[in-house]
């Protein structure tokens, strides 16, 4: 230890506040000049480029604001609402590796693509099927692997039917509705004839919107998508000679048509559904959790509702 | 009536936490700054991050994280230099009442000795590793920095005033 004085005080703030408006002109001038090098240009520092993605099972809204899972089309539509919203961004791309799900959120996603004034561009990766061909078809064009599966314009219902378990244990169903098809599709019972006729009805209605949808986004004539679906899956390679897809191809043949189209130099930025909070947490043993009680719970009985039917794409 | 006597204040060898949090509060500073200047551009860049994580990858796949690092690096040494300079304190500093000092005047390259390991380069960058080891190891918990450029940061403690004689 030593006895000194300490520096003399000089007037230290006006100083103090120079050096700090210096430093966030320096910032400024920084951040333009590393723009530059980058090669990006002012307008495009976020990108011109909207990737939005369509992963996993595609439903309505997150199954709860804890837990998450395939594509929300809530999320999605808000997403593409976004981009389109944002003067920089000049095409979207939608990235697809879904199987399909909900007909009501395939055609909100598809709705809100038809809505945008920007490039639209399907981008089908592993599996682009049913629901999510739907959505596809709802862009400016449509790029797949020649491996990717796509296709499946069709409709399936189902529900397990319990009245044979319940039987076998001497549980009886005790039947009390006010509405003669109040608890049509309960897995507590048999359907009747005419209430697999009238499922049918619905099963062929949405069908024929599928239909009517997919004909009138692909301009392509009625009874040429009609026989195409059987709910039968394509090849990539064979969608194309289908004309149910536009080119063949990947991330790179999907930038090369933006550019093409849009006379620009792609900068993609990644739109990004919200996450639940136990995706940020990578809580990916309590996903898996999820999915078996979810499995579980939904083969007895969803909870609130006399039918277990549910449709899917 | 009574007189108290004061002595002069002494000097004392920094001690770790303050100088700890007063570098925290550089960064800080520098931090809001470059924020202020550049929040917008990041803000286009990481359109819907819900996340720390989501943030972090937009800004890698945007090649602007090791722009922004750079920049940030840059500023921090310019803030430093600026202030320590000429007051032998940079606000986190004058905050925690701490002081630079050393044998003689302390000039700009020995400023700048002190600062290496905010140069955002390959061989200064290890000074990131080195510098808390010589920190722990040595006499007066000296950086690397402090030793290349022979100062010290050192604090002044008044002394309690002594009783009067009776």
């Amino acid at each position: 230890m030593e006895q000194t004085t300490p520096p003399k005080p000089k007037r230290k703030w006006p100083y103090v506040v120079f050096v700090l408006v210096l430093l966030w002109l320096l910032a400024m001038v920084f951040s333009s000049f590393a723009s530059l090098f980058l090669g990006i240009e002012g307008d495009t520092l976020g990108g011109n480029v909207a990737l939005i993605p369509v992963k996993g099972v595609i439903m309505g809204d997150s199954t709860s604001g804890f837990f998450s899972e395939g594509a929300s089309s809530e999320e999605i539509v808000r997403l593409i609402e976004k981009a389109n919203e944002n003067p920089s961004i000049k095409a979207i791309i939608i990235e697809i590796n879904s199987p399909g799900g909900s007909p009501v959120a395939s055609d909100e996603i598809t709705q809100a693509l038809k809505r945008t004034n920007k490039t639209t561009v399907a981008w089908i990766r592993e599996i682009g099927t049913s629901g999510g061909y739907w959505v596809a078809s709802g862009t400016d064009h449509i790029i797949a692997n020649r491996m990717s599966i796509t296709g499946s314009i069709g409709v399936i219902a189902s529900y397990l039917d319990f009245s044979g378990f319940i039987e076998r244990y001497n549980v009886s169903y005790e039947r009390m509705v006010a509405g003669k098809y109040k608890d049509i599709g309960s897995p507590f019972r048999e359907l009747t004839s005419e209430e697999r006729a009238l499922f049918q009805n619905v099963l062929d209605d949405l069908r024929d919107e599928f239909i009517d949808e997919v004909a009138a986004n692909r301009e392509m004539p009625r009874k040429d998508v009609e026989k195409l679906a059987t709910g039968l899956f394509f090849l990539g390679k064979d969608a194309k000679e289908m004309g149910l897809i536009d080119e063949l191809g990947g991330e790179q043949e999907v930038i090369a048509y933006i550019e093409e189209k849009e006379g620009i130099t792609v900068h993609i930025v990644k739109y990004k559904p919200r996450e639940g909070l136990l995706d940020v947490l990578g809580g990916a043993f309590a996903g898996q959790s999820f999915h078996i009680g979810q499995g579980i719970g939904d083969a007895i009985v969803e909870k609130g509702k006399a039918s277990t039917v549910q449709f899917s794409t | 009536m009574a007189r108290k006597k004061t002595n002069a204040p002494i000097e004392t060898p920094a001690l770790l936490w303050k100088r700890a949090l007063a570098f925290l509060i550089d960064m800080a500073i520098v931090y809001v700054i470059v924020f202020l200047a550049i929040g917008d551009q990041l803000s286009a860049i990481v359109p819907d991050a819900s996340s720390f994580s989501d943030a972090y990858s937009a800004l890698s796949e945007s090649s602007l994280l090791g722009a922004f690092s750079v920049i940030y690096s840059f500023l921090l040494l310019i803030y430093f230099l600026l202030l320590e300079r000429r007051f032998g304190q940079s606000i986190g500093k004058m905050i925690m009442k701490l002081h630079i000092i050393g044998d003689g005047e302390i000039g700009f390259w020995r400023h700048v000795g002190r600062l290496l390991f905010l140069i955002p380069l390959f061989p200064f960058m290890l000074l990131w590793f080195a510098e808390p080891i010589t920190l722990l190891l040595t006499e007066n918990n000296k950086r690397l920095g402090d030793l290349i450029s022979r100062t010290r940061v050192v604090e002044y403690q008044e002394l309690s005033p002594l009783p009067a004689n009776p």
